[in-house]
């Protein structure tokens, strides 16, 4: 089966083409090829999502290859450059430039996440952030790796990707895991198949709310608190984006709801000016 | 009269990253006993880079559990954390309190699940 890789950017509407691709590739009976004929860019959640596809064919015992032939050169560039190529046994091994290094986590490597935060993301030079700030941007970044091993049950574990825009000015990074999604979670913790996606979305974002016993449900909330972002704001602005949920409900009565779409991405983008903790 | 004071040196015990459960548990099990033996304990994070919540709720906020809060801020004491560091502590501190000693928390926290299913009906 020929899939066709559109131009994907990282508005909202451009989520929906990901799940739409999602869709259409993931119940494949055949192999599958991705055609890049129609693509013009692929931006770092697209990227991230369309390793998560492929490892979930492969998973499914399907073989996927990709039609490098038709990619333009900017698609070829940036998927060689951040490594996907390289991970996906095509191409040139990956080089250092504006993009944040391609990277899958099958199991989670507590070090290894950090260090690739630290050094592949906010320690490149693109952003002037003191220690304290950096530290604390990475360990709020680093519970949605936590979070997605701890609950997403991603059979293909946690799949990030990223890129500078220096013409923007912006830094951006897409951590994606291919699971059953917080409101499926959320469902099952509280055993009812009847809660609404954005319901079980907001509850899991509220402070304290936690599937597990024991103090905590810190994680999303920390992550959607201006708290960092005061702490940054003393001479310019970061803005980190919100995690997005993509598991699009109809809700049926009295039966289990089906997701059109079963991943989760998150971004954070910080915008280039010197920031500190002062 | 002054109480005896016990030192902890957080990246000795644990390492550079005071960011998992697992790490947070190693500290906890140091705490607890020198709090209940009446001393008071300092945490010297010095040379700890990451610190992240699941940490802190285990190595922290689980002392709530025994300890009471005001009791807790008079015995125990942290030093060399970033601000943002200090502010996360004390968004768990708050969070942990509420667990522990408020039981309507978690109904409140439902609230947002009851509202629809009340829209529905």
């Amino acid at each position: 089966m020929r899939v066709s890789v559109p131009t994907i950017n990282d508005r909202s509407t451009d989520f929906d083409r990901l799940i739409d691709l999602w869709n259409n590739a993931i119940s494949t009976r055949t192999d599958v090829i991705f055609d890049f004929s129609e693509c013009g860019f692929l931006r770092q959640n697209a990227v991230a999502c369309l390793g998560g596809l492929a490892r979930m064919i492969q998973r499914r015992g399907k073989n996927i290859s990709f039609a490098t032939t038709t990619m333009s050169d900017a698609v070829r560039m940036n998927l060689a450059q951040n490594g996907f190529l390289s991970m996906c046994n095509v191409g040139t091994s990956p080089w250092q430039g504006n993009s944040i290094p391609y990277r899958e986590d099958q199991t989670q490597c507590t070090e290894a996440v950090v260090d690739y935060l630290r050094m592949q993301w906010l320690g490149r030079g693109w952003v002037s952030v003191s220690p304290g700030l950096r530290d604390a941007i990475v360990g709020v970044v680093w519970e949605i790796y936590a979070n997605a091993f701890e609950h997403s049950r991603s059979p293909v574990g946690v799949i990030s990707c990223g890129q500078f825009y220096p013409t923007l000015q912006l830094l951006k990074l897409a951590v994606l895991d291919c699971g059953v999604g917080i409101p499926n979670t959320v469902r099952a913790y509280k055993s009812s198949w009847q809660i609404p996606a954005d319901r079980a979305v907001k509850w899991a974002f509220q402070r304290g709310a936690s599937t597990r016993p024991g103090p905590g449900g810190m994680g999303l909330d920390v992550l959607k608190s201006s708290s960092v972002r005061r702490m940054a704001a003393s001479k310019s602005t970061a803005t980190r984006g919100v995690r997005r949920s993509h598991a699009q409900e109809k809700p049926t009565k009295g039966a289990e709801t089906r997701s059109r779409g079963h991943w989760s991405t998150s971004r954070s983008a910080v915008k280039k000016h010197h920031i500190s903790d002062s | 009269m002054a109480l005896p004071a016990t030192q902890i040196h957080v990246r000795m015990l644990i390492g550079e990253n005071a960011i998992t459960a697992e790490a947070g548990e190693t500290l906890y099990e140091r705490i607890l006993p020198e709090l209940k033996a009446g001393h008071m304990v300092v945490l010297d994070f010095e040379g700890v880079g990451v610190i992240a919540s699941p940490f802190l709720n285990v190595a922290i906020g689980r002392l709530l559990q025994d300890v009471p809060l005001d009791e807790l801020n008079r015995t125990l004491q942290v030093e060399h954390v970033s601000p943002a560091a200090k502010q996360l502590l004390e968004q768990v501190l708050d969070n942990s309190q509420h667990y522990y000693v408020d039981a309507h928390y978690r109904e409140v926290l439902d609230q947002i699940l009851a509202e629809q299913a009340e829209d529905m009906e």
